[in-house]
């Protein structure tokens, strides 16, 4: 390849270049870190509510080599209990569940409870581990990317090859 | 409080090394422009090569490939010629016994030793051959002719260089597998993180067999 073809290829690159990160970035959070944490939450049980209110929040860029992806979950009960920050971080105690509607539970005409007894739920921090542990993989993603995508603007040439 | 957690992505890539890249590019650019602009092999475009039926030009520019190689050759047999003349006038009737005493039987050691210290060489052999007093004279004259052919000269130098090159590359094949000396590939950047560079320490920690098989110790001399 001739400098001045380089040259030309590299412009194009060069326009590309914050676009190909935000696809990038964003593609490769919702696939393997969010998906992920779908997954895992289907796993443990959450229910679909919860799981559908677990999102990418934003992008923020720190600085030029520096990218920061927030995560957002969010559910909040009838009465405004958060269930979302119950599951992931804080749990809940053994508690008592009634019905809003006195003698609901009901069969066959016979009342037969105030309601329950159940046992309070363990946190599950799937959140912040799915973080912690995808992250390296993340990294290593976008950087094949990132070479992939310099490797066919460049007609196979690699700027940066291991 | 919905819950809220982050995870940070540094980029090794960013637009201003886009830029420093396409800096160094332009000024290589230009520079290639002024090597064309005063001749010689960058004149043309090198695309000739594959592109069409143009034979690509030779160092000064002016004939072809085929042509220069041609007057290069004769420019070196009449050198030689001139040079073996000189000599054998000075060096008596026996031309080509004197010569042959003065290269010797092992052309290899004789090149060597050519390369690593010519005055030298020629002083002693030329002494050794004929035991003349104005032996030093001799070989500066043998030595002027032959640094006259430039490109010959520096050829077989480099090509002693490259021998020299492939008995080091051997030794420290061996010494890479045997776990004596670290070898670390990272990125032309070199800002690669640890993780995704190769070290041969690790390797050989780790994967023993795979290591012996990187840097087996083959002859990559070309020669049998």
């Amino acid at each position: 390849m001739e400098v001045k073809d380089f040259r030309t290829r590299l412009q194009a690159v060069k326009i590309q270049f914050y676009q190909f990160q935000s696809h990038a970035i964003n593609s490769l959070a919702k696939t393997l870190i969010l998906e992920t944490m779908h997954n895992r939450m289907r796993d443990f049980g959450y229910s679909d509510k919860i799981i559908q209110g677990t999102a990418i929040a934003g992008v923020d860029v720190i600085s030029a080599r520096r990218f920061r992806i927030f995560f957002h979950s969010e559910y909040f009960g009838y009465n405004g209990f958060d269930v979302a920050l119950a599951r992931e971080k804080n749990g809940t105690v053994d508690h008592i569940v009634k019905p809003a509607k006195k003698k609901a539970l009901t069969s066959d005409g016979t009342w037969f409870s105030k309601g329950h007894e159940v046992s309070g739920i363990i946190p599950s921090h799937i959140i912040e581990r799915t973080l912690d542990e995808i992250a390296e993989p993340f990294l290593d993603e976008y950087r094949r990317s990132e070479r992939s995508w310099l490797e066919q603007n460049f007609g196979g040439t690699a700027i940066i090859a291991i | 409080m919905p819950f809220d957690d982050f995870v940070d992505l540094n980029a090794d890539l960013t637009i201003s090394d886009l830029e420093k890249l396409d800096n160094l590019a332009q000024k290589a650019e230009k520079r290639l422009e002024n090597l064309k602009k005063r001749g010689g092999i960058f004149s043309t475009s090198t695309s000739n090569i594959t592109s069409g039926n143009k034979a690509p030009v030779d160092f000064v520019g002016t004939l072809p490939l085929g042509k220069q190689d041609k007057r290069i050759e004769k420019t070196i047999q009449r050198l030689t010629k001139k040079v073996e003349e000189d000599v054998v006038k000075n060096l008596g009737k026996d031309r080509e016994g004197t010569l042959s005493k003065i290269l010797g039987d092992d052309v290899g050691r004789t090149l060597f030793s050519i390369g690593k210290n010519p005055v030298g060489f020629f002083t002693n052999a030329i002494i050794g051959a004929t035991g003349a007093g104005f032996a030093v004279q001799i070989a500066q004259f043998v030595i002027n002719e032959i640094q006259r052919v430039d490109t010959f000269f520096k050829a077989f130098v480099d090509r002693i260089d490259n021998r020299t090159n492939q008995l080091k590359n051997k030794e420290i094949q061996a010494r890479i597998a045997a776990g004596l000396t670290q070898e670390i590939l990272t990125t032309e950047s070199g800002n690669v993180s640890a993780r995704d560079a190769y070290n041969t320490f690790n390797e050989f920690n780790s994967n023993r067999s795979k290591l012996e098989d990187d840097f087996a110790i083959r002859n990559t001399s070309g020669y049998e």
